[in-house]
């Protein structure tokens, strides 16, 4: 009603082609401020997924303030994928990072028509595309009897730790340790590379991510692999998740101790990145 | 204890990690007026883990290290203290052994 009155700012979720907004509906659902609800907003063939947000929450301060608290955050955050999924469900999309938020239409529509090409390219390339998320954990237990079971000098090197003398011997087990260490690594490695090598053969673009510390997983056994690979949806998918059961039975089998977790299907977070535009300004 | 199922024991929180790290890292990254720059979201998710995790859970999921974290917790100061002497009385023990094992050299 008081439209004009109100300053509200616009939280964008993600962008899809104006032709499917027009096919489908989005339906009535609640945006990232409870009190709104989700909007769709079109300009230059490119439509945008909007929450009109309250400046009382979402304007820069008050923004910064509210994400220091983790409880607002972990909400929002979760809002944000859940509805990014949902999206993901029905249209092609440029799923965007949390937190982008425009003063007004103008801003909005400024900055799709500065990108309008590159988003256009992108949302053909993600069509009927979709992530999954491979992360592998391993158990260093089962590495550590594997490498010493294969290495025989370790046992004899073991035989003349135990002949030294006190002092001796605990730097010398220091060593021998890092090594068995250093040869847990590369056996881990030679296994996650070469599972990750069949499962690229599959993708379209596949990006190797950090592996997360203990602290994070808050797991016993270390990350020894993380992945996101681009899929076509279906078929693909489907061997995909095959390939991966696969391994995991052949571990369980033989006692491998390889944890294989996959999760998906996510939007294309990772492969939707556009460079700045062609034919922009001149600053950098 | 250690017969945990590995799985039961991740599913659950996995979600909310893998959750945060796409959501607040990844995705287009696009000049709004507005864009919150989220610097760390490694020690983000550990945060929010811990507001999720009660204490107790917490420490039946081996997330307890924060106690012995310096940057947490005094109690963690004082255990890096102690090891921090510990691995200087052994190059001690070192040095002196070294000492021992050769009594022949003539010294000052």
């Amino acid at each position: 009603m008081a439209e004009l009155e109100n300053n509200d700012l616009i939280y964008v979720y993600a962008f899809l082609p104006e032709k499917e907004a027009t096919t489908k509906n989005l339906g009535d659902i609640q945006g990232i401020d409870p009190e709104k609800h989700v909007e769709l907003f079109t300009s230059n063939e490119l439509t945008a997924v909007i929450c009109r947000v309250s400046p009382e929450d979402f304007a820069e301060e008050n923004f910064k303030r509210n994400v220091e608290d983790m409880k607002w955050l972990q909400q929002r955050a979760f809002h944000h994928h859940e509805l990014m999924n949902t999206l993901h469900d029905t249209f092609t999309i440029i799923p965007l990072k949390f937190g982008t938020i425009f003063e007004n239409e103008d801003r909005l529509i400024e900055m799709v028509t500065q990108y309008n090409e590159e988003m256009k390219e992108i949302l053909s390339q993600v069509k009927g595309k979709e992530e999954w998320n491979l992360k592998i954990f391993a158990d260093h237990k089962v590495f550590s009897e594997k490498v010493i079971t294969d290495n025989a000098d370790i046992e004899a090197k073991k035989q003349e730790i135990s002949e030294m003398s006190k002092g001796k011997q605990f730097f010398a087990r220091k060593k021998l340790d890092q090594f068995i260490e250093d040869q847990i690594q590369v056996e881990i490695e030679k296994k996650c590379s070469g599972i990750h090598d069949q499962l690229v053969k599959l993708s379209q673009n596949a990006e190797v991510k950090k592996n997360w510390d203990q602290k994070v997983t808050g797991r016993e056994d270390a990350m020894a692999w993380n992945c996101v690979y681009l899929l076509q949806s279906g078929e693909n998918v489907e061997t995909f998740n095959q390939i991966i059961q696969g391994y995991q039975d052949r571990s369980d089998e033989e006692k491998e101790g390889l944890r294989f977790e996959s999760t998906g299907p996510w939007p294309a977070y990772h492969f939707a990145n556009f460079k700045s535009p062609v034919s922009g300004t001149s600053e950098q | 204890m250690n017969n945990r199922d590995p799985i039961k024991q991740s599913t659950a929180s996995n979600s909310l990690v893998d959750v945060l790290e796409t959501v607040l890292d990844k995705g287009v990254v696009i000049a709004g007026d507005i864009q919150v720059n989220i610097a760390d979201v490694e020690l983000l998710t550990i945060k929010i883990r811990l507001l999720v995790a009660s204490v107790d859970k917490a420490k039946e999921i081996g997330m307890d290290w924060w106690e012995t974290d310096p940057h947490y917790s005094s109690k963690g100061l004082r255990i890096q203290e102690i090891q921090e002497e510990n691995e200087q009385l052994h190059d001690r023990i070192k040095q002196l052994e070294k000492h021992l094992g050769e009594p022949s050299q003539s010294k000052g």
